[in-house]
């Protein structure tokens, strides 16, 4: 599903963030990247979803090559992946509810759909109670599944996530990881940034190594 | 894209720009006042110039020249010489005007104050006559040219033309013009500015929410369309409010004014906002505020940081 062939990421000409990492991720796999901090994963996840492009080397998404693709048909791939960050990224002034519509709203989805979707998915997060609540009134880790249910809700091929339990305690972090765990059975290929290892070996289908830029033979 | 999707978005981006207006009510607020300022200073410029034209008109129509007889003139000489005007291609009308009918118009243009014409023993107005160029003969060169071919012999004793009043005052109307065109554009800017400027703090204040729609897919139309409704919806409104205060401006002083433009304008009638001219003044306000909007956002639509 995803072939990274020898991408690097240079973001001035002193410090790579990125060289030469090439692995390939198959549909459905439940992937880890790990690394000391400052080793590039965030930059990779970052070339997954176009928010950078690679100073060079290939990314292919689904058989697109999306290292090249043009930025009109940015939108149109990041509808087909989720993304979850540490800082969960929610709108303070907004519920739940509209949170996780608003993933929803920007595609011109009907009212009725949008509703009947939103309520699924935050009753699969087991949130359905806290609709109404803002986001500062909840806990971090009822803030992350907020964030988890408006990546998955246009059911995406690709999970991507930053450090998504980088800001939450073992217990919370264990009970969003099995959160992935579930989606992943569901069908989505997941990709996870952390440096927490144990994490990783726990759960993972597969770890890619990073160390100060290089990818390590993932194992 | 299918039609009920694009009416979705559409309606998600008008309840977008509603809701950041009403979030940011006391910018908008302060934004739409000063278009309305800026658009009250212009349409009264337009009004203005559009009336000092009118007036312009009025008097370039009823411009004549004026050939006043000798006192002792014969009827016969007069007679002649007005067949030979009379007869010049360029005129389009002579009007024989005697001295007891000058005399009338004279008491009638004094108008109460007439008494001091009490004390003559004669009607001392000589006999003269009116003459009006047809319409392409009313510059200053052709009425000079049509001046000097009357000879300033018997019966002749003078000539009057207000020709040269009328070139100083469309010199004076050209400078009041070009002052109003330099004045409008450069409150047209202002208001360009202040209006860009609005939408660059509105896009900062939801600068979180702009980044998570590019997150979720959202397309740079999706994006930038609330900002573009914010600045013409703003534009609008300011350009309306203006010609309200105009509106009311206009009634309150409708009667002063009435009479004053009657005096000047003799006809009655002056020029003021009609449908059209108030739809185009609405209209040139949402334009303006869409092209401050339009370019200051348009740095939004790069997905690369
Ligand atoms: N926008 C940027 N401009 C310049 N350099 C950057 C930028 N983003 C990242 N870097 C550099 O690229 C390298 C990799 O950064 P990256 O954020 O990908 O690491 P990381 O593995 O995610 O670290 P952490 O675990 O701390 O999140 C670092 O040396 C960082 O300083
Ligand atoms: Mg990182």
């Amino acid at each position: 599903m995803i072939h990274i062939h020898q991408a690097s990421k240079y973001y001035n000409n002193a410090n790579p963030a990125l060289v030469d990492v090439s692995f390939k991720i198959n549909k459905g796999d439940f992937v880890f990247i790990t690394g000391p901090s400052g080793a590039g994963k965030t930059t990779l996840l970052r070339l997954m979803f176009c928010a950078e492009r690679p100073s060079s080397g290939e990314i292919i998404l689904n058989g697109v090559n999306i290292s090249r693709i043009k930025p009109s048909a940015i939108p149109a791939l990041r509808r087909s992946i989720g993304v979850v960050f540490q800082d969960f990224k929610l709108l303070a002034s907004r519920t739940v509810f509209e949170n996780v519509a608003f993933a929803l709203e920007i595609t011109g989805t009907g009212s009725k759909t949008i509703k009947k979707k939103v309520w699924q998915t935050l009753k699969w997060v087991g949130l359905l109670q806290k609709k109404d609540a803002l986001p500062p009134c909840l806990s971090g880790g009822e803030q992350q599944r907020v964030a988890i249910a408006r990546s998955i809700v246009n059911n995406p091929l690709l999970l991507l996530a930053d450090e998504p339990t980088g800001n939450l305690d073992p217990q919370l972090a264990l009970d969003i990881m099995k959160l992935f765990k579930a989606i992943n059975a569901r069908g989505t290929t997941i990709v996870v940034a952390t440096h927490n290892r144990g994490m990783a070996e726990q759960f993972a289908d597969k770890i890619i190594s990073l160390s100060r830029s290089h990818s390590i033979e993932p194992r | 894209m299918n039609p009920a999707s694009a009416i979705a978005r559409l309606r998600y981006c008008i309840a977008s720009s509603l809701q950041n207006l009403r979030r940011n009510l006391t910018l908008s607020l302060i934004t739409t006042s000063t278009i309305a300022v800026m658009f009250t200073i212009c349409t009264s410029m337009l009004l203005v110039l559009l009336n000092l034209s009118a007036f312009m008109q009025t008097w370039a129509d009823q411009l004549q020249i004026i050939v006043y007889f000798e006192m002792q003139a014969s009827a016969k000489d007069m007679q002649r010489f007005e067949k030979e005007i009379e007869a010049r291609p360029e005129v389009e009308q002579v009007r024989h005007v005697s001295p007891e009918e000058a005399m009338r118009l004279l008491k009638g243009a004094l108008e109460g104050q007439d008494g001091i014409l009490y004390g003559l023993p004669d009607n001392p107005l000589p006999a003269s006559l009116e003459i009006r160029l047809h319409k392409p003969y009313l510059t200053n060169d052709a009425v000079e040219a049509f001046v000097a071919g009357i000879t300033r012999t018997p019966p002749v004793a003078d000539i009057e033309y207000g020709q040269r009043w009328l070139e100083r005052f469309i010199a004076f109307f050209e400078l009041a013009r070009l002052t109003c065109l330099l004045l409008g554009v450069f409150l047209i800017i202002f208001t360009y500015c202040i209006i860009a400027n609005t939408i660059r703090l509105m896009v900062y204040s939801r600068r979180d929410e702009i980044e998570i729609m590019k997150l979720v897919g959202a397309g740079s139309l999706m994006v930038k369309f609330p900002f573009w409704l914010e600045g013409a919806l703003q534009g609008a409104c300011g350009a309306a409010l203006a010609l309200l205060i105009v509106l009311g401006v206009e009634k309150l002083a409708m009667n002063n004014l009435a009479t004053l433009l009657n005096f000047y304008l003799g006809s009655g009638s002056y020029v003021f906002l009609d449908w059209p001219m108030a739809a185009a003044i609405t209209a040139a306000g949402a334009l303006l505020g869409l092209a401050g909007s339009f370019f200051a956002v348009n740095h939004l639509d790069a997905h690369y940081s």
